[in-house]
């Protein structure tokens, strides 16, 4: 049910309801515990929609954002790495920022649907600890993870080629979904990976090729990136299991809900949860709290549940909530070909290869590289003119008219190598509209995610070259932090309370019906869209949990 | 969308229109101006970038004082290659009259917004019709949404 009169006690409280918080709720609804979905974005109005303003989207956000947080409530400190420190609304720059509003980025993202590989989680073991950073294996493996994987794919909807990846992993079974159809750029660039041997196939991504669960095929508009999708065949938390949560009857959604504080007794046991609906304060007790409000937000609400017990925040008793904090650096390659190569085929994402995401020489780890998804005129005019061309007069003009259409990008995401000094903490002056302490967001990635990012896209440029592209150029990656809808790594999960944050199921150390089911937990992010790990790794905690209850 | 309540002078509306359609001139397809581009930058300064209407006024002061000290004439009633020069000359920091706002904070901006109006969402006020959309071949999708 959704509702704004929240009950005063229930088994778990769930605070987020973006792709972790929607399973977690799901599965523990789904298993006979009564839940509180707590979402702070959306307001009163889950389904409203979120418009088609292509300068207030979560893909590019000039203006203000389209699908959360609201603008004027939720500020942020951003430390940039001059050392300036700027407060910051949610479309501005180093506010680091992702949808909140219900399904959270899962209702305006791409929906690329990628598993790690195995050697991702073990990043430390495999190529050593760099100088600086906090890299480290990850406490479980990819076998541990496969059965939650093959979940998220049948219960969310992914459309992909089984077996077509040869860097994989090993798959127990194929994806449910057909994958996206071939396109001009598709032909293209099959052309130039052959030349250069490269095992390419099909992104897969989270779409209805056709229909599934009840829903229709996507309609293949080609706005995925920063909107919900028109034909609602973009597989979201919110399309699929939020709407089986709530089909329970035991779990209750409250949207425009901010949460204030986890209460916890003298033991450590969180006992009941304080939040804001508009500028009423509520109260809900609960027999365990699952924090699934991204990485910085997560972090964030922990500091903020300090008591005498854990003065430093919950579960940071070794100073090490908030730290790591990573997403990803993107590289790649713009290139202009003789023809044009544009179809308009939503969601343009259509060939990947992951030769390029480890074993790479020299350096450590590496990423995916796929072409992009179709770009609004206006972002490939503020990011896919080459460098040189004029921004004006006629020149400019006719080059946008002409290369629109012929201009293929190659992008893909770094394996973040985390440092512990980009963090979250919270500031110690700003507070937002109920006076809670906004999150201060610090630090950049290692230099060593650099050193693969450029490694990357020399590769990226090869790839065009070899597809017949001309005028092809990319540029160097900077040192700075990405780390807004792919945020990852703030409590990190471990054995060793000293060096983590939560156990290798999401328990905070210390609390033992406390819990972080999102991608806080991520000891490191892949060089891949982390979706669905985060989505996997929701429904491996929350089973655990529901079992444990 | 509030109502706008800040406007520009006569003048400075129409040095903003002459300027915006050298930035994105007509040629088979219309000029960003055409377009629309002085309602899409009259409705950012009166929402989201009304904390740039100073850097408007005194940057389209600008363009006519460097317009006069140059020609003698105002701005709009330049030829498109003086306009165009005058602008050149701007964009390169090279300029004779006293700028009350640095030349490179607004000349920048302006383009930025210029091509804003006209590639963006038709419903953002510049981009009329969608005539950049057709003219490159962008396939806009239909619908209610």
């Amino acid at each position: 049910m959704v509702n704004d009169r929240p009950p005063s006690d229930c088994d778990v409280i769930v605070i987020g309801a973006g792709a972790a918080g929607g399973i977690v709720a799901a599965v523990l609804a789904e298993a006979g515990k009564s839940v509180l979905l707590l979402e702070r974005g959306g307001k009163n109005d889950p389904t409203a929609t979120t418009g088609r303003d292509h300068l207030r989207n979560q893909r590019l956000s000039a203006y203000g954002v389209n699908a959360g947080p609201d603008v004027a409530d939720h500020p942020r400190v951003a430390v940039l790495s001059d050392g300036r420190s700027l407060l910051v609304r949610p479309h501005e720059v180093g506010y680091q920022n992702n949808a909140a509003c219900l399904g959270g980025g899962t209702r305006v993202y791409g929906g690329m649907a990628w598993r790690f590989m195995p050697q991702d989680f073990r990043m430390a073991s495999s190529y050593g600890v760099p100088d600086g950073s906090s890299l480290a294996d990850w406490p479980i493996a990819y076998e541990d993870l496969e059965p939650f994987y093959q979940r998220a794919e049948w219960e969310i909807g992914v459309a992909g080629e089984s077996g077509a990846d040869r860097f994989a992993g090993p798959r127990k079974k194929p994806y449910p979904l057909p994958p996206v159809a071939s396109s001009p750029q598709r032909v293209v660039l099959e052309r130039g990976a052959k030349a250069l041997g490269l095992n390419t196939f099909p992104a897969p991504m989270l779409i209805n090729t056709i229909a599934y669960n009840g829903r229709p095929a996507c309609g293949k508009c080609g706005m995925c990136v920063g909107f919900a999708c028109p034909t609602d065949g973009k597989n979201g938390t919110q399309n699929t299991m939020i709407p089986r949560a709530l089909a329970t009857g035991r779990c209750t959604l409250v949207t425009g809900a901010m949460a204030q504080k986890i209460h916890t007794d003298p033991q450590g046991r969180a006992t009941f949860v304080s939040f804001f609906i508009g500028d009423q304060l509520h109260t809900c007790a609960a027999r365990a709290v699952v924090c699934s409000a991204g990485a910085i937000e997560s972090a964030r609400l922990l500091f903020n549940s300090a008591t005498d017990r854990n003065p430093h925040g919950l579960g940071n008793d070794f100073d090490q909530v908030g730290r790591n904090l990573q997403g990803h650096v993107y590289t790649g390659a713009l290139g202009v070909m003789a023809d044009p190569v544009y179809d308009g085929v939503g969601p343009g994402v259509v060939i990947a290869t992951t030769q390029f995401n480890h074993h790479n020489p020299g350096i450590v780890g590496g990423g995916l590289l796929a072409n992009d998804f179709i770009k609004l005129p206006i972002i490939f005019v503020k990011w896919a003119m080459p460098p040189g061309q004029r921004r004006w007069g006629l020149s400019a003009k006719q080059y946008i008219r002409e290369n629109y259409r012929r201009t293929i990008h190659l992008a893909g995401p770094i394996h973040d190598i985390p440092s512990p000094e980009a963090r979250v903490t919270v500031d110690a002056f700003v507070r937002d509209r109920w006076q809670i302490p906004v999150a201060r967001v610090s630090g950049t990635t290692h230099p060593e995610s650099i050193r693969a990012a450029d490694f990357l896209r020399r590769k990226a440029e090869q790839w065009l070259f070899a597809s017949g592209a001309k005028n092809i150029w990319s540029y160097p990656p900077r040192l700075t932090l990405s780390a807004g809808q792919h945020q990852a790594g703030t409590c990190r999960m471990g054995i060793d309370p000293r060096s983590s944050v939560t156990d290798p199921w999401g328990r905070v150390h210390g609390h033992e019906n406390l819990f972080v089911m999102d991608a806080s937990v991520h000891v490191t992010n892949g060089g891949f869209n982390p979706v669905l790990t985060i989505m996997a790794l929701a429904f491996r905690s929350a089973s655990r949990l529901a079992e444990s209850m | 969308m509030a109502s706008v309540t800040f406007t520009l002078s006569d003048l400075r509306l129409s040095t903003l229109r002459a300027a915006a359609n050298r930035i994105i001139p007509a040629d088979d397809y219309p000029g960003a101006a055409d377009a629309g581009a002085v309602e899409f930058i009259l409705r950012l300064l009166n929402t989201d970038l009304a904390g740039e209407q100073l850097t408007y006024v005194h940057g389209l002061a600008g363009i006519e004082a460097e317009s006069q000290a140059a020609h003698g004439q105002s701005f709009a009633s330049l030829t498109a290659p003086q306009q165009d020069a005058l602008l050149g000359n701007i964009e390169a920091d090279r300029v004779q009259a006293d700028w009350i706002i640095a030349p490179l904070a607004f000349f920048p901006m302006l383009v930025e917004h210029v091509l804003e109006s006209f590639y963006a969402d038709p419903q953002n006020g510049g981009n009329r019709d969608g005539v950049s959309w057709k003219m490159i071949g962008f396939r806009a999708e239909g619908g209610t949404w």
